[in-house]
């Protein structure tokens, strides 16, 4: 087992079970606030949703999602100055997981929120 | 005649969301939808009595008048990135949002000749280690004259 057949396999495996993403890199205005995407990238990832077990309503859930590095391309790795879109809904990138083998990325762990 | 609680808090979503920058105003729910920012969460928050109904010497209620208080809750919601500061931003719309309310014609005429607004000052709650979410909460007071016959 090497670094490239681990990937292979999660990129397939992602390929089968996963669903379309989208990672959006943004900048915030200094003087307003608004919210501007520099960069995207759409890639296969897995996710999976935990809506929190308590009695106040509310539309915050978090959200784990597993990425390939094949996918993200230049965009590199993650980081918490990005969002991500799940089915149109966006969502903060809260934790980074990114995952080596042999010194080599092979797979990407987020913790989302939104 | 209208409920003078429910005209100042759909009047203060209103307001919220026509201030220049602001995204998103919605009311009673804990984020916007699309998590759109800058955005502004109006809560409910409390109403209480300040000044009772007159009685007789009885103590029966001879009016169906009283003095309320209002306090919601209005939280001013933005999102950071590693490279700025985003105490500036909030100060920003912590200015305009209260100029806003306070100068409001509408609002104004809510609260009555014996009533009024009164900013009693903000909270920066800290924010989470993790997220590059930031709010205020902004706390203001509107007195007003509570009627049964509103109702």
């Amino acid at each position: 087992m090497n670094a490239r057949q681990i990937i292979d396999r999660l990129d397939i495996a992602l390929a089968l079970y996963g669903q379309t993403v989208t990672l959006q890199r943004t900048a915030i205005d200094a003087s307003t606030g608004a919210i501007t995407v520099t960069q995207e990238v759409t890639c296969p990832a897995k996710f999976r949703t935990f809506f929190p077990q308590d009695l106040q309503a509310g539309d915050v859930q978090d959200i784990t999602v597993i990425l390939s590095p094949t996918s993200l391309g230049g965009f590199g790795l993650p980081s918490r100055d990005d969002r991500i879109m799940i089915d149109d809904n966006p969502s903060n990138v809260e934790q980074i997981g990114p995952l080596y083998f042999n010194g080599q990325l092979v797979r990407v762990n987020l913790l989302c929120r939104g | 005649m209208t409920d003078q609680r429910e005209a100042i808090l759909s009047r203060l979503v209103t307001i919220c969301g026509a201030v220049a920058g602001i995204n998103a105003a919605d009311r009673n729910r804990l984020d916007v939808s699309q998590m759109l920012r800058p955005a502004v969460i109006v809560l409910d928050g409390t109403e209480r009595t300040v000044t009772p109904p007159l009685t007789n010497a009885r103590g029966a209620s001879v009016s169906d008048k009283q003095r309320m208080e209002l306090l919601p809750q209005i939280i001013i919601a933005l999102r950071g990135d590693s490279g700025g500061e985003a105490g500036t931003l909030l100060t920003l719309y912590r200015n305009k949002v209260l100029a806003a309310i306070l100068t409001d014609a509408t609002l104004l005429a809510s609260v009555t000749p014996n009533g009024g607004i009164r900013y009693e000052g903000c909270v920066v709650p800290a924010p989470d280690a993790e997220a590059r979410e930031y709010r205020i909460d902004l706390n203001l007071v509107f007195t007003y004259i509570f009627s049964l016959g509103d109702l």
